[in-house]
């Protein structure tokens, strides 16, 4: 039964091929994706690897304004990498000015993610993709013509033959950009050299800052724990007594999950404001002074919100530890 | 080895291609033709007509579409699958559609409104430009990774005897798999099937039952936003569209 495979391999490889189409001249490879120290390696979809074709289409995919309707907005228009792939601005924007209800978060570490969105109503990278694409008040494109107009342009037409041996279509688009979006690792602060035992990383206000963070009279890392200071988890806050964007609730339609958004990872914190899900709070010093209130008494609010008092010296210190969370080289691995 | 190989050959054909096609079953010896009638109040629906709501306020459709799903023929043995997925779009009148189908005798239909979770939640990237869950047709509801089950928007004017445009506009979408439902659709008398002969059915939608039935009941001027998280107004719509279809044999 030896005749059965490569009639097998040429089924799968020529199936959606056309003569036209240009055949792939080089293998593509592995993309050697590089973790921090003590980073347990991402998940990553088994039909959807990552090789150095993939992240390099999904990177020129990432910054490219043609995949919005007037050609006006990226990925990258909302998602910085100077700001660790998170928006400056409170609400992210889109096409024709629009605004939409949410701030962008940092895609930072998002391959560790369980779920998409601040209220995790997306399983999958590749499924989120679609989502900016399509909305109203982002890009207000289709997919499907996005692909259909970049299809033989380059290097699209030469990257999605080497990373899946077609052209490009909606299907390779979003499971391109989602490779890209999973390089995008971030454990490379100060924090992580003090974490790794080099005892100067830190200065002394930056270590008494992470004690204070430590602290279960704060507790912080409650949500905040993990090698991506998130518990990747859905919370309320008490931001609000009633939620004009209800969370979580939106996807479960819950009550109960009214006003609970997912932990964003303090990583890059210094340079990811404004905070909150809305971009309400643009200082650490208002989000600091918001838990040390405990928070408003929404009834969803978490029973690990909790009241406490910083002096402005510890509230300082506090600062300088958040400020070492910073990546120390960029967190974008792809050329 | 030998059965290995052949559930990759199948596998690996299966996932190689986009898809454009929904699934159709294999065995088909006859054709079912299903005229869509979306009506109001017994006549054709036309979109950007106003009518009088049930509460007595001028209301008009303009975008009208649904999904059916997993559409079986009920015998009084058995059911048998004829097709996967359906977008019908009721904004544009009466339109046809044939399905290829087992000779046989049958009850009637029973289609799912709307889809089953797994199909609900696959990658919509997955689907080419013609197939009925491409994004291309505006029901994917990229925020919930879902689709829109039913959309059903328009305006309405609280006064009935207002002559001018119909100002504020209504948007209810059902979707999620709370909002999934089964509508049995069997006619006064069974049918049969005969090979190579058309059978002909009619499917009516009242339109008008949307917003009111005896058990439920939709006041659009009070009633009007629903996309995933209004949810009582979005089963009350899914109950009424499912008792608004009826099937008839011609």
């Amino acid at each position: 039964m030896k005749w059965l495979v490569p009639i097998a391999v040429m089924l799968v490889l020529g199936g959606c091929r056309r003569e036209s189409d240009p055949d792939p001249t080089e293998s593509d490879a592995p993309f050697a994706l590089v973790l921090p120290v003590g980073f347990p390696a991402p998940d990553v979809p088994a039909d959807n690897p990552l090789t150095v074709a993939s992240t390099a289409l999904g990177k020129a995919l990432f910054f490219d304004p043609r995949l919005s309707r007037d050609g006006s907005i990226s990925c990258a228009s909302c998602h910085f990498p100077d700001h660790a792939f998170s928006d400056t601005t409170a609400l992210s924007g889109g096409v024709d000015g629009q605004l939409g209800m949410r701030n962008a978060p940092s895609l930072a570490n998002v391959a560790y993610h369980r779920a998409f969105f601040r209220d995790g109503g997306v399983p999958t990278l590749e499924q989120q993709v679609i989502a900016p694409i399509h909305d109203e008040v982002e890009m207000d494109h289709n997919i499907n013509q996005v692909a259909t107009a970049l299809r033989y342009q380059e290097p699209y037409n030469t990257l999605a033959m080497k990373a899946f041996g077609e052209p490009l279509n909606a299907w390779n688009l979003s499971r391109a950009i989602a490779c890209y979006e999973r390089t995008l690792i971030s454990g490379w602060s100060r924090y992580d050299r003090y974490m790794q035992g080099e005892q100067t990383a830190l200065s002394d206000s930056e270590i008494r800052g992470m004690v204070l963070f430590n602290n279960d009279e704060l507790n912080c890392t409650a949500c905040h724990n993990g090698h991506d200071l998130s518990d990747h988890d859905y919370h309320n806050i008490g931001l609000y007594l009633t939620y004009a964007d209800v969370g979580r609730e939106r996807i479960t339609l819950d009550p109960a999950d009214n006003g609970r958004f997912k932990t964003p990872t303090l990583r890059n914190i210094a340079r990811t404001g404004p905070y909150m899900h809305d971009g309400s709070m643009s200082t650490m010093e208002q989000v600091i002074d918001h838990f040390a209130s405990g928070g408003l008494p929404h009834v969803n609010r978490d029973p690990e919100m909790r009241t406490f008092d910083l002096s402005p010296e510890q509230k300082l210190d506090l600062i300088a530890f958040l400020n070492a969370l910073t990546d120390e080289r960029t967190i974008d691995q792809v050329p | 080895m030998t059965r290995s190989l052949f559930f990759f050959v199948c596998a690996a054909l299966l996932m190689a291609c986009r898809t454009d096609e929904p699934v159709k079953p294999r065995t088909a010896a006859s054709t079912l033709r299903i005229e869509v009638r979306p009506e109001w109040n017994g006549q054709p629906l036309q979109r950007y007509t106003p009518y009088i709501a049930p509460h007595g306020y001028r209301f008009q459709v303009e975008f009208l579409k649904m999904y059916l799903s997993d559409l079986r023929l009920v015998s009084a043995t058995g059911e048998s699958t004829m097709e996967q997925v359906r977008l019908l779009d009721l904004g544009n009148g009466p339109f046809q559609f044939d399905l290829q189908v087992p000779v046989g005798n049958w009850l009637g239909m029973r289609a799912g409104i709307g889809l089953p979770h797994d199909l609900n939640y696959t990658n919509a990237a997955l689907y080419g430009d013609e197939h009925p869950m491409s994004v291309n047709n505006g029901m994917y509801w990229s925020w919930a990774t879902g689709y829109k089950f039913v959309l059903f928007d328009g305006r309405y004017d609280p006064d009935p005897n207002g002559t001018g445009p119909l100002l504020s506009t209504f948007s209810v979408h059902t979707g999620m798999d709370t909002c999934f439902t089964t509508a049995e659709l069997f006619p006064a008398l069974p049918f049969g099937t005969e090979k190579d002969v058309t059978t002909k059915l009619v499917l009516r939608i009242a339109v008008d039952h949307f917003l009111a039935t005896p058990q439920d009941t939709i006041n659009v001027t009070t009633e009007n936003q629903s996309h995933g998280g209004n949810y009582p107004l979005a089963l009350k719509l899914t109950r009424n569209v499912r008792r608004s279809m009826a099937l008839e044999v011609l």
